[in-house]
Parts: structure tokens; sequence; C-alpha cells
């Protein structure tokens, strides 16, 4: 940080009363140990000084029990002036300042939004019985989808909520719906619980630094989320799902607890993207590629399917059909004319036929070749539409796709087609 | 695909099927075995393309011309078949007129 009065160099210098106080002024909860190790005193020095802020009732002691500690909003203002120092001044150059925000310290804006008892039903299920769920609980609970086809609804009562979920579920089609259970009791807040500024601030300043706390976790969001935007929007929901969740009662920072999460939470994008089996081909692909090269000491090695499907443990037709998939995947990344189907669901491509040729495709995939051939025959077969197969089979890998031809190709073949290659489907 | 080898003119429709070799594997063994593979199961079978140095063998098959669903089943199962054994060798079809080789 720039500009700041003091380094741990030059805090050093200064009186170790100064040094207690510069450290625990910011507001933050402190646990004894680590107050001491950043004020650079002894334990007996900081022990005295606690005492004596406990007993005149400035220095708050965690209600839990624990040796943490903290300043409240008052105790702040008051060693600033002391100090003769402005409030909001860059104190120390490894610490924020006060975070202040609508005259509640950070710390305090928790306390004033505690988490409250509140009942919850997950359910799976399809995005149209879902809406009729949500339709359903109006003015009873809140739903809302977690991950796609992943639903939690919020509200006093569980039991109440379940039994108006399942009377939507028995209204509906049993295959739609594939799983609930309930949770009578479970602690969370709401962001409308923090005063407006507070909740504001709290989130302006988060998205920032939750991007320094992500740090880590920073290729696979870059991955999942190419766009610096997408990424802040993503940022802006995991500080709202912390903020809901965050236990105000221990004495933990929001910062810490944030930190805690964003080394879990950016790994549920791969399968928030792709879904379960081919966010496990990814990371299996590139973990066995990593292998092979280590293998044969060339970093940039590039090696054949069936070595790495070989290597990987999985069949070439399997690893074959992942492949097809992850490289569309890879397209769709890139492309701008996505279109998305009517469930809302699942984003598809304009055009099944992805081997053909154009602009998406990539004619001379040789296993993107081999899997529509593959799809061309069985679909053939399945269908009866012999003609559209051998129309289809004439075009793959050609230099010079007949567009006449493969648009005479029946839209009963192409959805046949299209189920056969894993494309536009739910996951 | 770019091939110095002069496709055999054919009036009767056909299908192309390219077979990648790998390059540590048999290129010769691997031929003998596609082209028994597909003689044992098609009657009008044709070596087109067999450059070791490309790495690819490819194989003109005739196709009925009339669809008699009994026999276009029987033709497309036996193409799945071969398809399946020899998923090793990425098997597709592929383009390989006359035209295409400047003839």
């Amino acid at each position: 940080m720039i500009n700041a009065l003091y380094s741990r160099e030059t805090l050093r210098k200064q009186p170790e009363e100064f040094r207690i106080g510069a450290v625990i002024s910011d507001g933050m909860w402190y646990s004894l140990p680590k107050w001491r190790k950043i004020a650079k005193v002894s334990e007996e020095v900081i022990t005295a000084w606690i005492d004596r802020h406990l007993e005149d009732g400035t220095l708050i002691q965690s209600p839990c029990g624990a040796k943490s500690y903290r300043f409240p909003l008052e105790s702040i203002e008051a060693w600033y002036e002391e100090n003769n120092l402005p409030l909001g001044v860059q104190l120390l150059d490894f610490m924020f300042p006060p975070r202040i925000w609508d005259g509640m310290t950070e710390v305090e804006g928790f306390i004033k939004a505690p988490l409250r008892e509140i009942g919850v039903v997950t359910f799976l299920c399809s995005s149209k019985v879902a809406a009729q769920v949500t339709e359903r609980l109006r003015g009873v609970a809140r739903v809302r989808q977690e991950d796609p086809g992943h639903y939690k609804c919020y509200c006093l009562d569980a039991n109440y909520a379940k039994k108006i979920v399942e009377s939507v579920f028995a209204e509906n089609k049993a295959a739609e719906i594939e799983k609930m259970y309930a949770r009578s009791i479970s602690r969370r807040r709401e962001l409308v619980d923090f005063t407006p500024v507070f909740r504001r601030d709290l989130v302006m300043f988060y998205k920032s630094y939750g991007r320094s706390l992500a740090r880590g976790s920073q290729e696979t969001i870059s991955i999942f989320l190419p766009e610096r935007e997408d990424q802040e929007g993503q940022m802006i929901m995991w500080v709202i799902a912390a903020a809901e969740k965050l236990n105000q009662a221990k004495p933990v920072p929001f910062s810490g607890y944030l930190q805690s999460v964003l080394s879990r939470w950016p790994y549920n994008l791969p399968k928030e993207h792709l879904g379960d089996e081919l966010s496990d081909f990814q990371r299996g692909r590139a973990r066995a590629l990593k292998e092979l090269r280590k293998e044969h000491d060339d970093p940039s090695a590039e090696f054949s399917s069936r070595e790495i499907a070989e290597k990987m443990g999985v069949s070439m037709t399997d690893f074959v059909t992942l492949e097809a998939s992850h490289k569309v995947w890879l397209a769709s990344r890139s492309a701008t004319t996505l279109t998305w189907a009517e469930s809302n669901e699942e984003k598809s491509g304009e055009n099944v036929v992805l081997g053909l040729g154009g602009a998406a495709a990539v004619p001379s995939d040789i296993e993107l070749s081999h899997r529509l051939s593959m799809a061309a025959v069985k679909v053939g077969l399945e269908t009866g539409l012999y003609e559209d197969a051998f129309t289809l089979m004439s075009q793959i890998d050609a230099s010079d796709i007949n567009m006449s031809a493969v648009e005479q190709i029946s839209e009963e073949f192409i959805a046949a087609l299209g189920v056969e290659m894993g494309v536009g489907q739910g996951r | 695909m770019t091939s110095s080898t002069p496709a055999r003119s054919t009036q009767a429709p056909s299908l192309w099927i390219v077979f990648h070799v790998r390059v540590d594997s048999h290129h010769t063994r691997d031929s003998q075995y596609l082209s028994r593979l597909l003689s044992e199961r098609f009657d009008d079978v044709e070596k087109v393309l067999d450059e070791e140095s490309e790495r690819e063998i490819v194989f003109r098959i005739g196709r009925p011309v009339f669809e008699i669903a009994s026999y276009m089943d029987e033709y497309l199962s036996k193409l799945l078949e071969v398809f399946t054994l020899t998923d090793g060798f990425t098997p597709h079809f592929t383009h390989f007129s006359s035209e295409v080789n400047g003839k």
C-alpha cells in the first residue's frame, strides 16, 4: 500500500502502547497471539493493555469467550483523535484503514444484521417445475437457483414449504423431479438485513479486495469467465453469498471467512459451466497430459488422443465423445452467435453439424470427424433415413462443403444427430 | 486431404473412409489388417491411398444403390462394426472424388 504512515519497520520503532492501538484500531477481530505478533510486544504488556481497556469499556472481547478482541467505532475514533491522526488515513502499509460504513465498523454491521434461523427446502428439478414452485410459494418462501437445476427455498417453516413443493411435484411428471430434502433449521441473513449504505459499501469494497483473495484460483476463474465484467459479477455473487452466511457471533473477520470460501468456491465453476462429467474429463485430461510430458521430460510435447485416453484409463470411445464436447465448449466460449434453448437451461449452437465446416467448425479435426462419422451411421440405422445419412457421410472432411446438399438433410435426422452428438441436450 | 494417388473413377456410388495409422505402429501390418477387415464385409472394396509417410490409409467401398431397408440396415451395421473394430485408427468418412484429385 502506498503513502502509508508506517511500515512494519517504522512501526516497530514506535512506543509499545501506540503499536498495540495501531493494530486494533482497524475495528477487526484479533486473537491475542495474532495481535501480539503484529504489534511485536510481550504477552505481559498486551495483557495489561487489554485488562485496562476491558475495564473502561473501550475494548470488546468476543462474546463466545475466545481471547479475541476488537475496538468499537467510538474507541477507534477516540484512538485516532488521541494520536492526532485523521480517521481514514492509511496508517500501516500492511493493513486497510478502519472500514466504517454507514456509521458502523464492518464487524458492527454484521452484528446489527444477525443470522436468523430459517427453514430450507432443497430440490432438483427442471426450470419449468421450479417456476411453478416459486409461484406457489410466493409470500411464503423465497426460491433461488443455486446451480443449474438445483434450487433452494428459504422460509420460516421447512415442513410447511416442503408440502407445497411436494404438491407441485405431484402435479408434474415424476421424471422431471430428481431429488428433494428439507432442513428445518438453518441460519443465514439476507442482504436486505444490512442498511442500504452498509451493504453497498461492503460489496463494493470486497468486489475489489476479493480478487486478491482469490488470486490462487484466478487461472480457473479466467478459463470459465474470460471477461473481466463476468469475473467481477461472479465475485459480487460470492461476496453476497459469504455475507449471507458469516456467523457474526464468532470472532472471525469477514475478510478471513471470504478468503476461506474463495479457496473453494471457484472450483465449482467447472461443474457449473460444464457439468460433472465434462469437468471431470477436463481435469483428468489435463492431469494425464501433465504426467505424459513429465514422463517424456518434454513440457511442450503433444500426445495423441489414444495415448492420453490410455493414460486416463478411459476407453477411446468415451474419450472421443467427451473430447468432442470439450471442443464444442471451447468453440462456444468465443462464439458470438449462441442461441438459448426455450428452457433457458442450456446454450446450444445454431447448427448441430459442427464437423462439416464453417467458421465455428474444425473440419480437419480427426476426432470430431470420427465421432460425426459414427453418429451418421448410427442415426441412419436408428431412423431409417438412409439418404440423409449418406448425404452427411459424403460431406464429412470435405474441403468444400456442399451446403445445398446439407440443407436437404431432414430435420428429423438433424434432431437425432444432435441427440447422438450430445449437442443441445440438457445436463 | 491431399494425395498424389489418383482415385479410380467409378460410376457406382461410393463412400471413402480414411484410417489414421499411429506413428509407432507397423504400417504394412495395419494396412493388411484393414484391407482384410473391409474385404470380409463388403464386396466392392478398393484401397485408394496407402502412403506410410502420410500415416493415412483410405479405402473406397461401394454403397447400395437401391434403398431396400433390410439391405441398408445390413450395410450400415457392417459399417458400424468396422468403425468399432478399428476405433484405434479413428476412422472417418472423407471426400475423395476425382475432382478433389484434379482429374
